[in-house]
Formats: structure tokens, C-alpha cells, sequence
């Protein structure tokens, strides 16, 4: 079988909300088991991308596919269901229930079901605070374990796509060196990854290539080395 | 009391409310998945018990084959109110009530269309009668019913905790968005939790009906049952909504052995009150502002058109008398009572509340003004003058209770307080008449014209009440007073922000809105001549303001006016000689159908709707110099000052000095706390530990009005004009409430404020209809007529044109130098360097470097922040 050379692409993405364009006219590529960072200042549009991309917000002109197909027209059930996953910033955990429950619901959509005790079996291996915590409520994790949960309940999907925005967010050193450990794992596997964020020496650490994005526009992009020798990134933000 | 007594009464209560926790856990379900207040959840019940009846007690089909019958026909009924609702827009909650109150209406109509108003008692059931045990005389169909309700209860706990279908019920509840994003179809777990719900509605109502009579309005009674257990459960499991349950039960029991059968419901809809009374928090938790958001796209149409129609429309109905024939003039009485009613409705909901029991009002006024005169030896007009009194008597503490939030308090309530009220005139048959009513109440007449005869003086006495409160109306669209009830219905929040006390400004409109009903509820009496419950406390009276609101046009007082007019003559002069049963499900069916294809907006605005954005246009050059009466300055202290969020600090331990002239800037990562700290300085959301004072005065707790009367004003990151005024009146507005100027003085200095941020020439338009960068100079406008002595500023440069941006820095240094302080939020120190001195960087909440912008660039701890490295030391 012929390889895909691309998973995840856009073409030409706008969007926003409530007739104000955020996004103008992105393009963007993923290939299988990429990291792709994503960096800008506040306000570049980094976390509109990902809501298109994830179906929570209809993009206003462009097109979005995973795997061929377009999914820029699907809600995010839908754009679940075919492997893409989303780690939003605020992590959107179900506080109420078990850490267990958690990640059973994780494992909803029909292509993981069946793997529901693997995955299961692999998570807890792969985070063992998981197992220790499995059957505590969500809420009362700390605030590091609540990203790695976000991670674990994602990864219950199999995705075949990954998008993480700003998981560094509140996490101490140690957890965050396990959090890039895991993504490299895991993208070994052939996950792609897409992750956007504040946090620029962790992404530029981690990510194969990186979109700069500011006022919406992609303005560099390219590998991380590159981009850590000019000051471009300097300027952005101050 | 003895104590066989004592235990049957006890054990009688434990079952009944056993009963109750089962059909609220239904209502409960379908409010926490699907977001909705099911109010045809009570007629849901009621359709389980005429099922028992029918099947069962007239038809004779056994027992056992009849409940999943029942059940399943209420699962049917959530799911066709689930698909109603699937087209409601977000927010969905004030949406869903109109939407559901609709449902129970048709309902109710339904039930009374084909089963007629009859009382209807299931009998030869299994199930009923007495029961001995130990001495003890026990009614079996309660302990039936209460072990049932138990046993269902756990159930469903094991259903919603154990079956993986359960778990993914729990989830969307719990967070919706997130469960979409795992590939949960959240729409079809909205259809279950109303399947669940309904079934459950009907399930319960077996029992209910083994227990109390049938009727079609019998289910207004376990709607609020459902709703108080509700509300006393919180967020908590089942297993509290069971205690509360048992709790309303056994209240029930003994409070219906002290004062006799007839005070049942009492309980029920005093708990409402109570619970209203003592919650601080909406019911929808995260939702917000769901009554103010739902409302908020509508605004009123205004101009020449609507007033001179307005006008028009009175003038005719002035001297139609003199053309028309007594029997048109006698039934367009009738449809002014009905008009001048929708008018009182519109009244309030301009404010924003919306009431689902005008019937109240207008009940409580004509028995007042009945009593008044046949007990008291008032005179009629001394009498409705007294009913009119008596509305605003009411209004006072109801409003007091239910307008402290902003939620949805006031619809319940007014929901329960129809059927208090007639419980009332029921029991206090001494005064009231009772089920009889009362007879011989006298005609109105004008002293010393007794030529005029009484119908025709009837006919201008609900002509002017309808007439005068359309004026009103119309002079609200163009005064001061007016506008702050619009801003206050578009955002509170804002609104407080310029200096209008929002809960003030509702319980004003529920006060005026409360009086007109009742006047009109006494000229009612007067001209029917005779009252009894079923007249008094018409349901159309709650139903038709909506009806009319949602038909006519966003409030305007002539789209209200027609709609009334043409609505019941063609109820009188059609519906009702030709479907004498169903015109209520008529009018529920109009009023859903209205909904759901037009969720949200009236027909009329729909039609009408012509809107576009205007090209942004480019104005050149530097401000022109503002002479506002500036407050005095003082010093701003905030210390330490903290404020967590579902348990993550958003503000920690900050303190900061804002001295009059200072200009301090403010900027940090997302989430870093810096809008949260804006909040709380302005009042907006109140600190848990730490204290902000005001030249040495403590302010910490103050609401937000009044602090901006004291000074401080502030711009929000979302803009929020009020979109519905025009950009002139949310200035002028500002310039009166927040800047305590008078009304002249306020609209010769609007103009100079709006050519200073250079939107002179779209002075007239609506604000809703600027770019998103002139509405953020509209609410910058606003806040600077607020007269300010400190400017708190969150992203104000944000979407702006390079040309405004530099408009408002030299506006930002003109105000500084005159003695302003000013905090400025901006999301990079970039912008922070053209107005700012001294900035400070805040980080997870707390403040870590201050500084000049060009010495913070070097500054290691902000670099760490935004290169990220910071805050990573092991853990």
C-alpha cells in the first residue's frame, strides 16, 4: 500500500466568530507521526485554528481534510468519530465522574470500543497515577494529573490525529518533561500531532515543523531550528 | 395527636414524597443533559394518570399491561418536545421555557379537548385502600406508590453509575463540549435524557393518579413539585433529590392534617418561594445570564412609523364607539383588557424578566377590587385605584426574591403564583366567595354623567388602560429611563458598569408592570360583573402576552396593540363558538409553532429584518479635546487580593496603588488573571481574600453602579455596547447614570464625547450595527462619559484601525493628564509601550515583574513566561 504522504491538511482556512475573522486564509500540512508546533502571540488565532480544525467552529471559506476527506462541514462528534482528536486548553474533563469513567468515555467512538480494556491496560502503564487514581472524581486531581487525564482520555480514541493546545499550561517541570516524553511516544506509533501553545522552547523542542502564525496570517513556518536563530520570535511578542 | 395517627400521617408522607423524588428525578434528567426546564414535565405526570384512568379504570385492561403503555406514550411526549427544541439557538435555557410553557399549554388544551375539564378519580386498581399493619391504618396506595418511587430511584442510580450508557448521560451533563469532542453525538443523549425524562413524567404518574384527582390543568402542581426538589438538589446526586422528596412529603402530610385537604398544594409552592428566596446561584450553573442573553438580540422598533401607527390605533379605538354597534364594542372591551395586558407584560420584559403568570396579577386585582366594594363599601373606581395599589404591594417582595439574579427565578415563581392564588381565593371562601364566586359586583359609572351608559364607560376605562400604557411605552423608547431598562435587559452586567442598579431597575418594571394588570383586573371585574376563580385566573391571561410578544413585533407597542385586537376577535368572533374545548391548544400550538420557526425573534422582525453592517470609515487625526466634569481622584488600593475558580487561582495575592494621573499597564500570558483582577477591581465578581479601598473608604464588597458613580469605570475584553441603543444614547445614557449629569446637560456633552472617539457620525446609528471596532470605541465612549476617575481598560486597542488606536492613546494621555488613573490590560507589551509608563506582568494569577516596557523586554522572569520555562521547578 502506497503511504500517505498527508494526514491532516488546510487549505486556505478562515474562520472566526460572530462575523469577526480571525483566521484569514491559513494553509497547513501534517504528515503521519509529525509533530507540528503551532506559536504566536495572544490573539494570532493559534487556538480559532484548532476549533476549525476540530469542528467546533464552521470555517468561513477553505478547506479542511483528514485523510483525504473533507471534514471542514462536520461538528465535532463527527470529526471525532474519524480519528481526529482535540485536547482543548480548558481541557474540558468530566469533573464529576471517576477518573476510570473519564477514560471509558474516551474510548466512545466505534473504532476504539473494541480496544477499550488494551487501551485501557496501556494508559495505566503509560501513566501509572491514572491507575493509582482510577476511581477518584476528576475534580479532585491536581492540576498536572487533570492535563495528563486530558492526554490519557484523548489517547483512549486511537487517534490518528492529535491536536493539543497549550497543554504545558500549569504543569511543573517534572510532569511537563513526562507530558513531551509520552507525545514522542506516541507519535512513534504514527500519531500525528499538532500542538499549539505559549510555552515556545517546549514546542520548539518537541515539534519536527512549526507554523508561526500573527493577526491570523501564517508568517513563518518551517523546522524549529530555523526559527530559533532568527529574533522573529522575539519581535512577535514584545 | 395521637401517636397512630402521628405514624400514618408519617409513613403517608414518606410515600407521597418517595413519589415526588421519582418525577422530579425525571425533570432533573432532562435538565441537567439536555440544559431544558421541561414545564410540561407536570403534564407529562398528569398524561400517565388519564392513561391509568382510561385504560385502565373505564376500559378495563389490566393493570400490568396499562403502566408500560403509560410509560411509553411519556417517553413519546419528551421526545417530540426534545425535537421542538432542537432548533432553539443558543443560549438555550429562556428558550426552552417559553418553549415548554407552550407545550403545557397545548397540552393542558389537549387534555381538555378530549377528556373535558371533569375531575377524574381512578378507581379498581390493586393498589388502593386501606392498608393495616400493626394497628396502623395505612392508605396502600401511598406505600405502593412511595416503595415504587424508592425502588425506581435506585434504578436509575444504578443505571446512570454502572451501565457505560449511564456514564455517557453523566458526562454530557457534565460537560457537553467535551463529550462532542470524544465522538459523543450529544443530540441523540439529549433525545435519551427526554425519553428518560417523559417516561419517568408518566411512570410517576400512575402512581400520582392512585393518589389525587385528574384534571387537564393538574399538572402545573408536580411541575413545581419537580422544580422545588430540583432546585434543593442542586448539582447533587439522585440521592439527594430523593431526601428532599421525602423532606416535601412529610411537610406535606402534616401541614395537610393541621389545616385540612383543601391546603395541599400550599407546601409545594411555598417551598418554590422559599427556595427562590434562598439560593444565591441561577439554576443553570456556567450558563451565564440565560434571560438576558436570550432577549438580547431583540430591540424594540422605534421611529416615526411605530408611533405614529401607534397613535393611529388609538385614536380609531377612541371613536370607534360612536360607528360601532354595542355588541363589537362590548367584545372589543374584551380585547382591550387583553391588549393593555400585553402592554403591562411588554413593561417588564423590556426589562428583561419574562412572566408566565400575568394571571395573577390581573386575578388579585379583580378579587381586591370585588372585595373591596362588596365587603368593604368602596366605591368602584376607589376600588380599582385599591386592586392597582395591591399589585404593587405584591410586586415588591416577589420581585425582592426572584430579581436578585438575573436567571429565570421570576418565570417560576409567577408559574407557581397563579396557583397559589387561586388556592387562596379557593380557601378564603368567607371573603372570596369559594368555588361560587361573587355576584353583584356594580357596573362602573362616571359621576354626574349618568347619561353615559355603563359598558361605554367600561369601554374607555380599558381603553385608557391599554392607551395609556402603549404612551408609556413609547416615551420609555425615548427617554433616559427608558434606555437603562434596555441595557439593562441587553447586559446587566455592563449596565452596572455605567452606574444603573440592574435588580432596581426590574423590580421598577415588575412594580409598574404588576400595577397596570391589577387595574386592569379590577375594570375586568367591574365590567363582568361577577368573579370566580376560572374567570379571575384565566390561563390566557399568563398565555397570550407571549403569544402576542412573540407574534407582534420585538415590543413595539403597535405590533402589540394589533395582535391583541386581531387575536381575540378572532378567538371570540371564530375559535370559541366553533371549538368551544380547544381553543387553549390552539393557542399553545400557535405559540409553539411561533418557536420553533422562529426560535428567538418575533414573526415581525423577521419580516422586517433588513440589517447590514456598515463599511468602517476612516477618520483621521488626532482627538479633539473633551471638557468632562471629571470626578475627583483618589487613591486605589487593592491588598492582597485573591479569588479562585473551580478551584484554580485566577487572582493570587495581587496588590497594586492606582494614584490619580497614573497610567499603569498590565499584561500577561492567557489566563494569566489579568481580566479577573479588572473584575474584581470594578466590582464585577467580589474577592475572597483581600481588600480594595477607595481614598481610604473600604469598597471591597460595593456593586459595580456604584462604584461608577464613585469614579470608576471600565471597558470589557468582549465588547459589549448595549447593541440595541443607539451610540448616542449609550453615551448619553453613561453621561446620566454613571456620570450623574442631568439629562440637558448630558446630550449637549454627548456629541462632544462621541467627536472626540470619532464616531460623531454614527452618532444615530444602532450600536449593534457597527463594526467590531466601533462598538469597541462606543463602550470606550461610554466608559469616559461615566465621567471616570479611574479608567480601568481591558484590550481597548484590540481590532481597532491604526488610526483609532492612536485616537484613543492620545485620548488615554489626555485623560491622564487631567487626573485620571488608568490601568490598561493588553495582551503584549508592545501596545502597553505607546501609553504606558510602568507596566506590570501577571503570571498563574499573581504579579511577577514590573517595570519600564523596554526594561521588561530584558526582564528574565517575563521572558521566561513567554518563552516557557517558567514556573517549571520540579514537582
Amino acid at each position: 500500500m502506497r503511504p500517505e504522504p498527508v494526514i491532516l491538511e488546510g487549505r486556505q482556512v478562515s474562520a472566526g466568530y460572530y462575523g469577526q475573522v480571525v483566521l484569514q486564509e491559513v494553509s497547513f500540512t501534517a504528515g503521519p507521526g509529525e509533530i507540528v508546533g503551532v506559536l504566536g502571540p495572544n490573539g494570532a488565532g493559534k487556538t480559532t485554528l484548532l476549533k476549525a480544525v476540530a469542528g467546533l467552529i464552521r470555517p468561513v471559506g477553505g478547506r479542511i481534510l483528514l485523510r483525504g476527506e473533507e471534514i471542514q462541514h462536520l461538528g465535532p462528534a463527527e470529526v471525532a468519530r474519524r480519528g481526529l482528536v482535540y485536547i482543548p486548553e480548558g481541557r474540558h474533563l468530566f469533573l464529576d465522574l471517576t477518573v476510570a469513567e473519564n477514560l471509558r468515555i474516551g474510548a466512545h467512538v466505534p473504532r476504539a470500543r473494541a480496544y477499550l480494556n488494551r487501551s485501557l491496560g496501556v494508559i495505566y502503564r503509560l501513566f501509572p497515577v491514572l491507575g493509582q487514581r482510577q476511581h477518584a472524581q476528576a475534580r479532585e486531581l491536581s492540576g498536572g494529573q487533570q492535563q495528563i487525564l486530558a492526554l490519557a482520555r484523548g489517547l483512549m480514541a486511537r487517534p490518528v490525529v492529535l491536536l493539543l493546545d497549550d497543554p504545558f499550561a500549569g504543569l511543573g517541570r517534572g510532569v511537563a518533561d513526562q507530558f513531551c516524553r509520552a507525545l514522542r511516544s506516541i507519535c512513534a506509533e504514527g500519531t500525528t500531532i499538532i500542538v499549539a501553545g505559549q510555552h515556545v522552547n517546549r514546542i520548539l523542542d518537541l515539534a519536527n515543523r512549526v507554523y508561526v502564525l500573527n493577526a491570523g496570517r501564517v508568517v513563518v513556518a518551517g523546522p524549529p531550528a530555523e526559527l530559533r536563530t532568527g529574533d522573529i520570535l522575539a519581535r512577535l511578542l514584545f | 395527636m395521637s401517636p397512630e395517627t402521628f405514624l400514618s400521617t408519617a409513613v403517608a408522607g414518606l410515600g407521597t414524597g418517595a413519589l415526588y423524588a421519582l418525577l422530579a428525578a425525571g425533570l432533573a434528567l432532562t435538565l441537567r443533559v439536555a440544559r431544558t426546564v421541561n414545564l410540561a414535565h407536570g403534564d407529562l405526570v398528569v398524561l400517565g394518570g388519564y392513561g391509568v384512568f382510561w385504560l385502565g379504570t373505564v376500559f378495563g385492561y389490566p393493570f400490568w399491561l396499562v403502566v408500560p403503555v403509560c410509560a411509553l406514550a411519556g417517553g413519546l411526549g419528551g421526545a417530540v418536545i426534545w425535537a421542538a427544541t432542537r432548533r432553539l439557538p443558543e443560549p438555550r435555557p429562556l428558550y426552552s421555557l417559553v418553549l415548554t410553557f407552550g407545550f403545557s399549554m397545548l397540552l393542558q388544551g389537549l387534555y381538555l379537548a378530549w377528556w373535558r375539564a371533569d375531575y377524574r378519580l381512578v378507581t379498581g386498581t390493586p393498589l388502593q385502600g386501606g392498608l393495616r399493619v400493626a394497628d396502623l391504618n395505612l392508605p396502600a396506595e401511598r406505600v405502593v406508590a412511595g416503595t415504587l418511587g424508592l425502588l425506581s430511584l435506585g434504578l436509575l442510580h444504578l443505571f446512570l453509575t454502572r451501565t457505560c450508557a449511564g456514564v455517557i448521560l453523566r458526562a454530557t451533563s457534565s460537560d457537553p463540549v467535551g463529550a462532542a469532542l470524544l465522538g459523543v453525538r450529544t443530540h441523540r443523549v439529549e433525545l435519551a435524557a427526554f425519553l428518560a425524562g417523559g417516561a419517568v413524567a408518566a411512570f410517576a404518574g400512575i402512581w400520582y393518579s392512585l393518589i389525587y384527582v385528574l384534571y387537564p390543568a393538574a399538572g402545573v402542581t408536580p411541575t413545581i413539585i419537580g422544580l422545588v426538589l430540583t432546585m434543593l438538589a442542586g448539582q447533587g446526586p439522585l440521592g439527594r433529590v430523593a431526601l428532599a422528596g421525602l423532606g416535601l412529603g412529610l411537610a406535606e402530610a402534616f401541614a395537610t392534617l393541621l389545616l385540612g385537604l383543601s391546603w395541599r398544594e400550599l407546601v409545594a409552592y411555598g417551598a418554590l418561594f422559599a427556595v427562590l428566596l434562598a439560593r444565591s446561584r441561577p439554576l443553570h450553573p456556567g450558563q451565564g445570564d440565560p434571560v438576558a442573553d436570550g432577549w438580547r438580540r431583540e430591540s424594540p422598533p422605534r421611529g416615526l412609523l411605530p408611533t405614529l401607527l401607534t397613535c393611529l390605533i388609538l385614536t380609531l379605538l377612541l371613536l370607534a364607539p360612536a360607528i360601532l354597534p354595542g355588541y363589537i364594542r362590548q367584545l372589543l372591551t374584551g380585547a382591550l383588557i387583553f391588549a393593555g395586558l400585553g402592554l403591562s407584560w411588554l413593561v417588564l420584559r423590556w426589562a428583561g424578566p419574562v412572566s408566565f403568570g400575568h394571571a395573577a396579577f390581573v386575578g388579585l386585582g379583580a378579587y381586591i377590587s370585588a372585595t373591596a366594594v362588596l365587603r368593604l363599601g368602596f366605591s368602584p373606581w376607589q376600588a380599582i385605584l385599591v386592586a392597582g395599589l395591591s399589585g404593587a404591594v405584591l410586586a415588591v417582595p416577589l420581585g425582592a426574591i426572584t430579581l436578585k439574579l438575573s436567571g429565570p427565578d421570576l418565570a417560576l415563581a409567577s408559574l407557581a403564583l397563579v396557583p397559589l392564588l387561586k388556592l387562596l381565593v379557593l380557601n378564603l371562601e368567607p371573603i372570596t366567595g369559594g368555588s361560587q364566586g361573587l355576584v353583584g359586583i356594580p357596573p362602573l359609572t362616571l359621576p354626574g354623567l349618568d347619561g353615559v351608559p355603563p359598558p361605554l364607560t367600561e369601554y374607555y376605562a380599558a381603553l385608557a388602560a391599554a392607551g395609556l400604557t402603549a404612551i408609556g411605552l413609547l416615551w420609555l423608547q425615548h427617554s433616559a429611563a427608558g434606555w437603562a431598562i434596555a441595557a439593562v435587559r441587553e447586559d446587566p452586567v455592563a449596565a452596572d458598569h455605567v452606574g444603573i442598579n440592574p435588580a432596581r431597575a426590574r423590580l421598577l418594571a415588575l412594580t409598574v408592570s404588576a400595577t397596570i394588570a391589577c387595574l386592569i383586573g379590577g375594570i375586568l371585574a367591574h365590567s363582568t360583573r361577577y368573579l370566580e376563580p376560572g374567570l379571575a385566573f384565566d390561563y390566557r391571561f399568563s398565555l397570550l402576552p407571549l403569544v402576542m410578544a412573540q407574534l407582534g413585533g420585538a415590543g413595539g407597542p403597535a405590533g402589540t396593540l394589533l395582535t391583541a385586537l386581531s387575536l381575540y376577535l378572532l378567538s371570540e368572533l371564530i375559535l370559541a363558538p366553533a371549538l368551544p374545548y380547544t381553543h387553549q391548544a390552539v393557542y399553545g400550538l400557535v405559540l409553539l409553532g411561533v418557536m420553533v420557526i422562529t426560535p428567538g425573534r418575533p414573526v415581525v422582525e423577521v419580516l422586517l429584518s433588513r440589517r447590514q453592517l456598515l463599511p468602517a470609515k476612516e477618520l483621521p487625526g488626532e482627538p479633539a479635546p473633551i471638557r468632562l466634569p471629571l470626578k475627583a481622584g483618589t487613591d486605589l488600593i487593592c491588598k492582597g487580593l485573591g479569588r479562585r475558580f473551580d478551584g484554580l487561582l485566577a487572582v493570587d495575592d495581587v496588590s497594586l496603588t492606582l494614584s490619580p494621573g497614573n497610567t499603569l499597564g498590565l499584561t500577561g500570558p492567557n489566563g494569566s488573571g489579568k481580566t479577573t483582577l479588572l473584575d474584581l477591581i470594578s466590582g464585577a465578581c467580589q474577592p475572597e481574600r483581600g481588600q480594595v479601598t477607595w481614598g481610604g473608604r473600604d469598597i471591597t464588597t460595593a456593586p459595580p453602579h456604584r462604584r461608577c458613580r464613585w469614579g470608576l469605570a471600565r471597558t470589557f475584553q468582549v465588547v459589549r455596547p448595549f447593541r440595541g441603543l443607539t451610540v448616542r444614547e449609550n453615551v448619553r445614557l453613561a453621561l446620566i447614570y454613571g456620570g450623574r449629569l442631568k439629562p440637558a446637560a448630558a446630550a449637549a456633552l454627548a456629541d462632544e464625547v462621541l467627536a472626540a472617539v470619532g464616531l460623531r457620525a454614527q452618532a444615530d446609528r444602532l450600536a449593534g450595527e457597527l463594526s467590531l471596532g466601533q462598538q469597541r470605541l462606543v463602550e470606550f465612549a461610554r466608559a469616559l462619559a461615566t465621567c471616570p476617575a479611574v479608567l480601568l481598560l481591558d484590550e481597548v486597542s484590540a481590532g481597532l484601525s491604526p488610526a483609532a488606536r492612536r485616537r484613543v492613546i492620545g485620548l488615554i494621555r489626555q485623560l491622564s493628564a487631567a487626573g485620571v488613573s488608568v490601568l490598561q490590560v493588553e495582551h503584549s507589551l508592545r501596545v502597553l509601550r505607546e501609553s504606558c509608563g510602568h507596566v506590570l506582568v501577571m503570571n498563574r494569577g499573581r504579579l511577577i515583574a514590573s517595570g519600564a516596557p523596554d526594561d521588561l523586554a530584558e526582564d528574565p522572569a517575563m521572558l521566561a513566561v513567554y518563552l516557557g520555562t517558567e514556573g517549571e521547578e520540579a514537582s
